[in-house]
C-alpha cells in the first residue's frame, strides 16, 4: 500500500529526514513515536505531497508521488487529520464534510450529503450538521475533521498528533473513532504520544529519532522490550509504563 | 449675527441630489478600486519579482500623493494627452485609483489573514488551485479584510467632497454653490455636515448588515 524507498528531506543545510524507507501493508495500523523535531510530521506530510522530498521514491497504492499528475490521485486516496483540526472555519459542519466530495469527486449534492450524514452519524455528531466549527469543542472538531477526510473514501489515513491539542477529557472520544477505524481494516499511519493507543491498537510501532526510523516492530516488542538505547531513554522520558487497559483514555502528555 | 434656518428647507431637494451624486461617485470609485486593488494585491503576492515591484510602486506612488492632486491630474492633465472626460468621470476615476492603492493593502493583509491550516486542509483534500482560491482563500481573505474595507468606504465617501474642487455638484459642491448664491454660509454648511453624518451612518449600517450576512459571527 505504501512504499517508501530511501527518501531524504532537507531544509537548507538542515537534514530533517535521512534515507527513510518503509513498507506498509493494506490494513496495517502503524504508530509513529519519537521526540519532538525527529521528523515525524515531515515524514507524514510527505506521504500526501504537503512536503516535497529530495531523493528516493514514494509509491502509494501504485501511484508514484514524484509524478505531478499522480500526486492528485494520491491525495484523493490519502486522508489527513491535523493536530489543529484545520476545519474550514467559514463553512458549517455539513459543508466541511461535503465540499471536497462536490468539488473533487464531483458527487451530486444528494449523494454527498447522504455520505456526510452517514459519516457524521458514525462520529456521533449528526446533530451538528448546521453548526460552525467555532461552536464545537476541540474533540468534536477533530471528529468532524476525521469525517471530512473519510468522505473522500481514502485508502490510507494519516493522523498527525490528532489528540495533542485536545483537553485531556476529550482525547478519548477521538481515540475511540480512530480505534474503530483501525478495527475496520483502514490502513493508518498515526503519529502519537498516546502510548496506550500505540500499544493496544497499532500492529506496528516506528520509533523515529534524528530523521531516521531507528526501531520498527510490533508494539509488544518495541515498547516492552526495547533494545535501542535512544528508544529506552525516550520511553523513560515520557513515562511509558505497563498498561494493558484496552481503552486507555488517559490524556497523559509527554513533557 | 442672525441665522436664517427657515430659508433652508427650499434647498433640501438640491442637497438631496448632491447626496445622491456623492453616493454614486463613492460606488463607482469603490467598484473601480476593488477591481484594480484586487489585481494589485495579486501583483504584490505574485511569485514574479517584476510584478511585485510594479504593484508596490503603484501602491506607494498613490498613497504618497494627495488625492486632490490625483483628481487634478485626471481632470486637468489628461486632456493634454487627448483624453477628455467630464468632471464627474475624471473625479470618480481619480478617486477609484486612490481607493485601489489602499484596497490593495487591505486585500493583501486579508490574504495574510487566511489560516495556513485551512489551505493545507484544502491541499490534502486535493482541491484544485482554482477551487482553493474560490472556496477557501477568497472567502477567508474577505472575512479578514472586511472591517478595514468598511472603513475605507467611509474614507472614500468623505474624500468625494474633493470633487467640488473641479466643480462637481456632489454634496459639498452643491453646498458651495448654494452658499455663494445665498450667503447662508453657516446654515447650509451645517446642514451639509448633517447630511454627511446621515449618509455615513446609513452606509455603515448597510455594511454591518452585509457583514453579518456574509460572515456570521459564529463562522469565525
Ligand atoms: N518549514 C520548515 N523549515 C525549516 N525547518 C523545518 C520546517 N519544518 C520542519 N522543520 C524542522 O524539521 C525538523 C523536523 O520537524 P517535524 O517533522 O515537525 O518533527 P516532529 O513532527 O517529529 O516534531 C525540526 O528540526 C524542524 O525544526
Ligand atoms: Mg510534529
Amino acid at each position: 500500500m505504501i512504499e517508501v524507498k530511501g527518501v531524504s528531506k532537507s531544509y537548507g543545510a538542515h537534514e530533517v529526514l535521512r534515507q527513510v524507507s518503509l513498507e506498509v501493508e493494506p490494513g496495517q495500523v502503524v504508530a509513529i513515536i519519537g521526540p519532538s523535531g525527529s521528523g515525524k510530521s515531515t515524514f507524514l506530510r510527505m506521504l500526501n505531497g504537503l512536503e516535497g522530498f529530495n531523493g528516493g521514491s514514494i509509491r502509494i497504492d501504485g501511484h508514484d508521488l514524484s509524478v505531478p499528475r499522480e500526486l492528485q490521485q494520491v491525495r484523493r486516496q490519502v486522508g489527513m487529520v491535523f493536530q489543529q483540526f484545520n476545519l474550514f472555519p467559514h463553512l458549517t459542519v455539513g459543508r466541511n464534510v461535503t465540499i471536497a466530495q462536490r468539488l473533487v469527486l464531483k458527487e451530486s449534492k444528494a449523494a454527498a450529503e447522504k455520505r456526510a450524514r452517514r459519516l457524521l452519524d458514525r462520529v456521533e455528531l449528526s446533530e451538528k450538521w448546521g453548526s460552525y466549527p467555532s461552536q464545537l469543542s476541540g474533540g468534536q472538531q477533530q471528529r468532524v475533521a476525521i469525517a471530512r477526510a473519510l468522505a473522500m473514501e481514502p485508502k490510507v489515513m494519516l493522523f498527525d498528533e490528532a489528540t495533542s491539542a485536545l483537553d485531556p477529557e476529550l482525547v478519548g472520544e477521538v481515540l475511540d473513532v480512530m480505534r474503530s477505524l483501525a478495527s475496520e481494516g483502514m490502513t493508518m499511519l498515526v503519529v502519537t504520544h498516546e502510548m496506550g493507543f500505540a500499544r493496544n491498537v497499532a500492529d506496528r510501532v516506528l520509533f523515529m529519532d534524528g530523521g531516521r526510523i531507528v526501531a520498527d516492530g510490533p508494539p509488544g516488542r518495541l515498547l516492552d522490550n526495547p533494545e535501542d538505547e535512544r528508544l529506552i531513554q525516550f520511553l523513560r522520558r515520557i513515562g511509558n509504563h505497563e498498561r494493558s487497559d484496552p481503552t486507555p483514555v488517559s490524556g497523559a502528555q509527554p513533557a | 449675527m442672525a441665522f436664517h434656518w427657515t430659508a433652508i428647507p427650499r434647498f433640501i431637494p438640491q442637497l438631496l441630489a448632491g447626496a445622491q451624486l456623492t453616493l454614486l461617485i463613492t460606488l463607482a470609485a469603490m467598484a473601480l478600486g476593488i477591481a484594480i486593488g484586487a489585481a494589485m494585491a495579486a501583483g504584490r503576492v505574485s511569485r514574479f519579482r517584476v510584478l511585485r515591484l510594479l504593484a508596490g510602486l503603484y501602491v506607494e506612488f498613490i498613497r504618497n500623493t494627495p488625492a486632490l492632486l490625483q483628481i487634478f491630474i485626471l481632470f486637468f492633465g489628461m486632456p493634454s494627452l487627448g483624453l477628455r472626460m467630464s468632471a464627474v468621470t475624471a473625479g470618480s476615476i481619480a478617486l477609484g485609483l486612490n481607493a485601489s492603492a489602499y484596497l490593495a493593502e487591505i486585500f493583501r493583509a486579508g490574504l495574510n489573514g487566511v489560516p495556513a491550516g485551512s489551505r493545507e486542509a484544502a491541499i490534502a483534500l486535493s482541491f484544485s488551485r482554482l477551487h482553493m482560491l474560490a472556496y477557501v482563500t477568497t472567502p477567508l481573505a474577505m472575512r479578514a479584510a472586511w472591517p478595514a474595507f468598511c472603513n475605507l468606504v467611509i474614507s472614500i465617501l468623505l474624500a468625494s467632497s474633493l470633487l467640488s474642487a473641479i466643480s462637481v455638484y456632489e454634496l459639498t459642491g452643491i453646498t458651495n454653490d448654494i452658499s455663494t448664491k445665498t450667503f447662508l454660509t453657516f446654515e447650509v454648511y451645517s446642514i451639509a455636515a448633517l447630511f454627511y453624518v446621515a449618509l455615513n451612518i446609513a452606509v455603515s449600517l448597510l455594511l454591518a448588515l452585509t457583514g453579518r450576512l456574509l460572515f456570521p459571527p459564529q463562522s469565525r
